[in-house]
Formats: C-alpha cells, sequence, structure tokens
C-alpha cells in the first residue's frame, strides 16, 4: 500500500469523527497529505513524530481563522508553513533540525504568496505563534520565546502532548497567558510504518496580555522528572518471547545509535521484561506479555526521543492488523483534571 | 443512610440523619398519585447505583454519601419528578436539608453547565458546521442528559457525552437530507434516541432497564419527540412483529465475545436487507470485534477511531472510550444466534481485553541522604520490603552507573524498580501493578531513610497511573 493510501486511510479512521470535516478544508488536507509524501525520512527529528494531514489542516484552519499577517512556528515537521504561506507571511525556526528538515520546508514553501523566512523574528512582531515543546524541561524557554516575539494581545497556539500538561498548566498560570480556546485531542500523531497513536494532543490558544511574563529559567514547582506509560494491545504474532524482545532491544540500539548502559532482559513464565537504559539516565521498561498480546512501556524519565524510537521499533516490530497504542493521557484543563 | 460521616456536604449530613418510614413497603412500582405534589432532587445531586453499594453524589460539594438499597426505589421517583406516595413524612425534613425542590423535574443547571464545558472540549472542533437543526438536537440532548441524574452501573451504563450522541445521531444523518429512517436504539443508556428524533427521523429504543424506560417517556413526552419505548431483554427470543423493522440500529454493547455475537445476531433479524448496525468497540478489542464480525458475514463499512467519549457520574470525563463501527447487513449475513432462541447463560459485563492494574509511580524529591542510594542501600530497601510484606522480591537487578543507580525486582504479577537520581536528588518509585501493601512499605522505608522531614505530597490519579510527589 503507498504512503497516500495509508495515510489517507488512518487520516480517515482517526479524524473521522467530527462531523463536516473536512468541508472547506479539504484543499488543506490534500496540500498537508502530498507535503507528508514529498517530506524524506531523514527530515524527521529524532524527538518529535508527524501529524496526520487532517491535523496539520486543523491547525492551518484554526491559525487562518484569526487572520493574521504574520506567523511565528516553533518546530514545524508537517510542512504547516507551507499552507499557511499561501495567506500570511511566516517565519520557521526547527530547533530540533535536522538540516534535510529546513531544506524540505524551503521546498514546500518555494513559490508561496508570502514569504517564508527561516529565522526567528524579531521581539514583539507576529500576531500568532505556533509552538510544540519538544520536552518539558524546554517549555520555558520555548515559551518565552514565543511570548517575546509576539505582539501584544497577539496569541500563541500550544500543542500539548502527555505528558507535558501538567508542566504547561504550572507555566500558562505563571506567565499570565489567558485561555481563549481549548481543543481537545486533534493533534494526532503518527509513526514510520505508517501506524497512528491513539490518544492525540491538544491544542491551546493563549492570549498574550498585559499581565504576561515569562523567564526562560523559571522551573515549574514540580521535579522535571516527568514519566509516561504506554499500553498497546492487539499485538501480532511476532510479539512472541523473549527472543523478540531481546531483538527489540537490539533495533532500539541500532536506531538511536547509542549503546545502552543497561541492557537486561528477565524471562517470566507468563511474562519477560526488558529495562533499557541510555547513557543519559533515560530509561524504558518494557513488560511483554505474549499470552495477553499486551506490552507495557513505561519511560522514566521521561525522553521524548527515547519514546519515539522505541514506539517506532515496537509498532514495526509486534504490530498486527489491530494492534492499538494508548498513552497515558493529557488530563488537565488548565488548572482542573478532566477525569473523574 | 449509612455512613461515612462527617459530610463535607451540609445536606448529604442532614439526609444521612434520616431513616424510611417503618411501614415504607419496597417494591411497588406505585404509579403517579394524581395532583399529588411534586418534587425534584435538588441541583448538583446524582444518585449511581452499583452492584455492591450506591451512592448519591454531590456534585458541588464534592463528597457522596452510601445509601441502603431501600432508597434506591423512592429516588428514582424523586428524579423522575414522580409523587412520593408512602413517603410524605420525609417531605419536610428532606425540603429542610436542601435535597429535594418543589416542582417537576427539569434539566439540572449545575449537570447541565459541567456537561456543556466537557463536551466544548470536542465540539470547538466542529460547532461551525452544524446545522440550525444539530444545534437544536445539541440542545435537547444537553437537557435530556442533565435532567437524568441517576446512573445504573450493574448493567454496564457509562454514558456518552451529548455532543457524541450528537455525532452518533449525525453519521445516520438529518431526516431532510436522507430521508426519514426507521432506527433502533439497541439499548439507550446514552440518549442518542434524543438527537435521532429531534433529526427528524422515526425512533424505537430498546432497553431493560425500567428507570431509563421511564424516563425516556417522559422526556419524549416533555420534548414532543415521537419515541416508541420497549422493555426488551436481548436474551429472549424476538417476537416477529420486531423482525426486519430497521434500516439502522445503534449499539453500546460491553466489548465482549458473547455480548457482540448476542447484539449483532439480533440487529441481524431486526434490521431490514442491507440494514446497518453502527457498534461500539473499546480500542483494544478492536481485533475481537472484527473476528466477529467477520465470522456473522457482517462487513465493515465505516472504522472510526475513538469516536465515542464517555462521563463518569462524577460528570467528569471517562477513562474509557471507544470506537464507532458501521456494519453492513448482506446476504451473507449469519446470525450466532437464532431469533427464536434463548440465549442463556452468557456473560455480558466484562470487557475482553488485557485489563492491567493501575501503575504506580513515586517522587521523592530533595533527598536528605542521596548518598545513600547506592546498590547496597537500595538492596536494603528491598530486603526491609520484602521482610514486612512477605512478598517475594525476585530476580533483582542492580545498576549504578555515577550520577544514578537503578534497582529492579519481580513481583508476584509484575515489577518493582527504584531509581535514584543524584544530580537532581530525587528517588523515583515504579510499580506495575500498583499493590497498595507493599508501595506502604515501600514509601515509608524509603521516607523514613530519605526525607524526614516532607513538607508535602501530592497525587495525581487516573485509572491507569498512580503517581505520589514528596517534596
Amino acid at each position: 500500500m503507498s504512503l497516500d493510501t495509508s495515510l489517507r486511510a488512518l487520516d480517515v479512521r482517526f479524524a473521522g469523527w467530527a462531523p463536516g470535516w473536512p468541508g472547506t478544508a479539504a484543499p488543506l488536507v490534500e496540500q498537508a497529505l502530498a507535503l507528508a509524501e514529498s517530506r524524506p525520512t531523514a527530515a524527521l527529528p529524532a524527538r518529535l513524530c508527524a501529524t496526520l494531514p487532517s491535523s496539520v489542516a486543523r491547525r492551518a484552519q484554526l491559525v487562518l481563522g484569526f487572520a493574521p499577517h504574520t506567523v511565528f512556528i516553533d518546530g514545524d515537521v508537517d510542512g504547516l508553513a507551507a499552507l499557511l504561506a499561501e495567506r500570511c507571511s511566516v517565519h520557521v525556526v526547527n530547533d530540533e533540525g535536522p538540516a534535510a528538515l529546513d531544506a524540505w520546508l524551503h521546498q514546500a514553501c518555494a513559490g508561496a504568496k508570502h514569504a517564508a523566512l527561516f529565522e526567528a523574528p524579531a521581539a514583539n512582531s507576529v500576531d500568532l505563534t505556533v509552538l510544540e515543546a519538544p520536552a518539558s524541561d524546554s517549555l520555558p524557554s520555548r515559551l518565552a520565546r514565543a511570548i517575546g516575539v509576539t505582539k501584544p494581545e497577539g496569541l500563541l497556539v500550544l500543542r500539548i502532548h502527555a505528558p507535558d500538561d501538567t508542566h504547561a498548566h504550572h507555566l500558562i498560570a505563571h506567565a499570565g497567558l489567558e485561555v481563549v480556546r481549548y481543543l481537545r485531542e486533534i493533534d494526532h500523531r503518527w509513526l514510520q510504518h505508517p501506524f497512528a497513536l491513539d490518544g492525540a494532543g491538544d491544542l491551546l490558544v493563549l492570549r498574550r496580555t498585559a499581565k504576561t511574563r515569562m523567564d526562560a529559567s523559571f522551573a515549574p514547582p514540580l521535579s522535571t522528572q516527568q514519566h509516561q506509560a504506554w499500553d498497546l494491545d492487539g499485538l501480532g504474532p511476532a510479539a512472541s518471547g523473549p527472543q523478540a524482545l531481546d531483538e527489540l532491544a537490539q533495533r532500539v540500539q541500532r536506531a538511536r545509535g547509542v549503546e545502552p548502559l543497561l541492557r537486561q532482559l528477565l524471562v517470566e513464565s507468563d511474562r519477560h521484561t526488558l529495562t533499557y537504559v541510555e547513557p543519559t539516565g533515560a530509561t524504558v521498561i518494557l513488560e511483554l506479555r505474549p499470552g495477553q498480546r499486551h506490552v507495557l512501556a513505561v519511560f522514566l524519565p521521561h525522553d521524548r526521543s527515547l519514546e519515539v524510537a522505541v514506539l517506532n521499533e515496537l509498532v514495526s516490530a509486534f504490530a498486527g492488523p489491530h494492534t492499538r497504542a494508548r498513552p497515558q493521557r493529557t488530563g488537565r484543563i488548565g488548572p482542573r483534571t478532566v477525569f473523574g | 443512610m449509612n455512613k461515612p460521616s462527617p459530610k463535607s456536604s451540609p445536606r448529604l449530613a442532614a439526609l444521612d440523619r434520616l431513616t424510611l418510614p417503618p411501614d415504607y413497603t419496597l417494591g411497588t412500582r406505585t404509579p403517579e398519585l394524581p395532583n399529588a405534589p411534586l418534587y425534584h432532587l435538588a441541583d448538583g445531586l446524582v444518585v449511581a447505583i452499583g452492584q455492591q453499594t450506591s451512592r448519591i453524589m454531590d456534585l458541588e460539594h464534592d463528597d457522596d454519601l452510601r445509601i441502603d438499597f431501600r432508597f434506591i426505589e423512592p429516588l428514582e421517583r424523586i428524579v423522575l419528578g414522580w409523587s412520593m406516595p408512602g413517603l410524605e413524612s420525609l417531605i419536610e425534613p428532606l425540603l429542610a436539608c436542601d435535597f429535594i425542590r418543589p416542582g417537576p423535574a427539569t434539566p439540572d443547571p449545575v449537570i447541565r453547565q459541567q456537561l456543556a464545558s466537557l463536551d466544548a472540549m470536542f465540539l470547538e472542533s466542529y460547532r461551525d458546521s452544524l446545522s440550525p437543526r444539530a444545534l437544536v438536537a445539541y440542545e435537547r440532548l444537553l437537557d435530556a442528559h442533565a435532567r437524568r441524574k441517576r446512573f445504573f452501573e450493574s448493567v454496564g451504563q457509562c454514558p456518552v457525552l451529548p455532543e457524541t450522541a450528537l455525532r452518533r445521531a449525525l453519521l445516520v444523518g438529518d431526516a431532510n437530507d436522507v430521508g426519514v429512517r426507521d432506527v433502533l436504539c439497541l439499548g439507550d443508556d446514552d440518549l442518542v434516541s434524543i438527537a435521532l428524533a429531534a433529526l427528524g427521523h422515526r425512533v424505537t429504543v430498546y432497553d431493560i432497564d425500567e428507570f431509563l424506560l421511564s424516563f425516556l417517556r417522559e422526556a419524549s413526552r416533555e420534548l414532543s419527540l415521537p419515541l416508541e419505548i420497549a422493555e426488551c431483554d436481548l436474551r429472549d427470543p424476538l417476537r416477529k412483529t420486531q423482525r426486519d423493522r430497521f434500516d439502522v440500529i445503534l449499539t453500546d454493547p460491553m466489548s465482549n465475545r458473547d455480548c457482540f455475537e448476542l447484539f449483532f445476531s439480533r440487529a441481524l433479524a431486526l434490521l431490514r436487507p442491507n440494514g446497518r448496525l453502527w457498534t461500539a468497540a473499546h480500542p483494544p478489542t478492536a481485533g475481537l470485534l472484527a473476528e466477529v464480525a467477520d465470522e456473522l458475514g457482517l462487513p465493515v463499512e465505516r472504522w472510526l477511531a475513538r469516536h465515542n467519549r464517555y462521563y463518569s457520574h462524577y460528570i467528569k470525563l471517562h477513562w474509557y472510550e471507544s470506537d464507532w463501527v458501521e456494519l453492513a447487513k448482506t446476504e451473507a449475513s449469519r446470525a450466532k444466534h437464532p431469533a427464536d432462541d434463548f440465549c442463556v447463560p452468557l456473560n455480558l459485563y466484562r470487557e475482553d481485553f488485557f485489563q492491567r492494574l493501575p501503575l504506580y509511580v513515586g517522587h521523592i524529591e530533595k533527598l536528605e541522604n542521596a548518598r545513600m542510594t547506592r546498590t547496597f542501600h537500595l538492596d536494603m530497601l528491598f530486603e526491609a520490603v520484602e521482610l514486612v510484606t512477605a512478598t517475594p522480591l525476585g530476580a533483582r537487578a542492580y545498576f549504578d552507573a555515577g550520577p544514578w543507580t537503578i534497582a529492579r525486582a519481580s513481583l508476584p504479577d509484575g515489577f518493582v524498580a527504584l531509581r535514584a537520581d543524584r544530580t537532581t536528588n530525587e528517588l523515583t518509585l515504579i510499580m506495575s501493578p500498583f499493590v497498595p501493601a507493599l508501595e506502604d512499605a515501600l514509601r515509608s522505608f524509603a521516607l523514613s531513610l530519605y526525607k524526614a522531614d516532607a513538607v508535602d505530597a501530592a497525587v495525581l490519579t487516573t485509572s491507569a497511573t498512580w503517581e505520589v510527589r514528596v517534596r
């Protein structure tokens, strides 16, 4: 199956819940789909996942709905800049690299009606900023930069995936940002398989007000150590025994290009557990239950790049036709929790 | 009423002191008394009836009260806004403690507001695309959900959000666009029938819950929406008059093979040729649903991942969610259970997937003795826990890398791991599954060793995780 066909199927399946979608956004979805197909695999930063075409189109539609003249995109693996540059001028910065990402984006934006500049904008110069922090500990600096370049009363579109919501909640409150809109679970990530992950990210639209202040060194009143747990159900027959888990560890190691400090496999009658520790301290514990066709993956401390690599390898090695990957979910809207 | 006391909710505390009249008899299902004064359950109160215990929740005080099962029937009458024969002596005290209020039942503004705010998280994404008639249907759904105030957990009731009910109805379509359809809600805890009727369809509801049937009759009358409502236990044979009647059936069974086979078999008998069945499936059981649909010759027309969002009786999002799948009745479709057969015994109230117990994650920050977090010390911690709890912590493994030390051991059904980080001065405890006695011992020993002067602790729980942070 071609990437186009696979992505279309995933897009309908995961984004098809909203009535009337895509409606007038259909051209944006098609453009996002074409961009996804044209992006070289090497252009994806290790820490980030691409999002489904409908998610990119939704983001574009949301931004364009505010009719901005200038937009800053802090991190763009989806080609959002190319969608927006037809209607407004765009600044893009990809701190995570790689160079191939900017090269691809340059090409994608070529010929657009408005300018696409690959540099950070001047202070207080843009109407709206779109950002996703690749890790909890970089969120304060990213948010500080976003606030700094956005005009007073301008808007920030913050993309959040668990487990960053706890930090983000403190940051938003601390920075004095006004929450304008909250769109839950519309940012659907997909892995290279291609395989869409359950538990999509949220979009928060925030306003920079006269009270907004942000210090990049601000540390939320929590430990910086976050964790994330994933449940993969309905695994295929390859997820059969300790050998499979050992091979998975080797695949992760190859993908990461770093020798782990610890790679320990424990074999028990009904389950096998892999503990994998990288030199940075990033750790994942995988508990495979072949009889239940289930694997639990616990990342502690959470490291987005290890998480993406492990999920990619898990899905490539173990997924069957009905495998689903469920993360621990973002559980907050501002100061209150949503589950109960 | 039963304990616990004291309550933060004054009205629950007052209710706790009341008893039923000694001559009150249960199970009479007394009909309405004409011209009797009507009362309704006060705003912010919800009744949840469970298998073992039943409770009244006061949403405004975040409090609940366990209730005697003998109160269930009178409470259901109050929720329905019916008269209270045999309970006249309780009216004054119930009014005095603001448990009931005079007048017929109306949508509860507290619940309505909470549901609207939950709905908004999803509705914001598509509200602009809704037709005026769809918006009216949504308002009616919101009113109906805010008026119900009673949940029957014993039969797996956990309703979808009103906005989800609307989306389900919109997939059938507006009768002005697709023509009037004969639609059956096979079980309607979700009140989708309200939206379907508001969109112009001929709607029938089959359910086994007497309260829900009464509630839908009241709602149908109040909202002037024609609904055909009938009690129906799907395990019983279907009557001839019920068969081949419907163009579309919507159902949300529990995700297990028995349920799928029973509900799909009955749907096949109830549907007209080429009819459509929309069904829910919890994502981990997607493979099972596909398997059963294939066995019964029901091709999948559409599969919408995580379409259905549910809420709990606390009027918060429920962790449960489900896919929404359209199946087609074809000439090749074959029921597992013939329409004339009784289908017993079946084990309907369960979910067929590996439901792991919650994971426990504990963080102890700003350790007072970080240097005592080496392999030797963490092993001692394991030893102490094993001794006190008599739980074997086997297959231990340790890793010491300068800035941090990791210790891991097997539990009878999982694992426990400790991770000491001497750069951040933090100790993290991970346990899967969460075993309270073990966690208690582990945390107590860890605190006595590393955190004698803890200033506060924060607990964050979900269905999948217990997280505790000690500072």
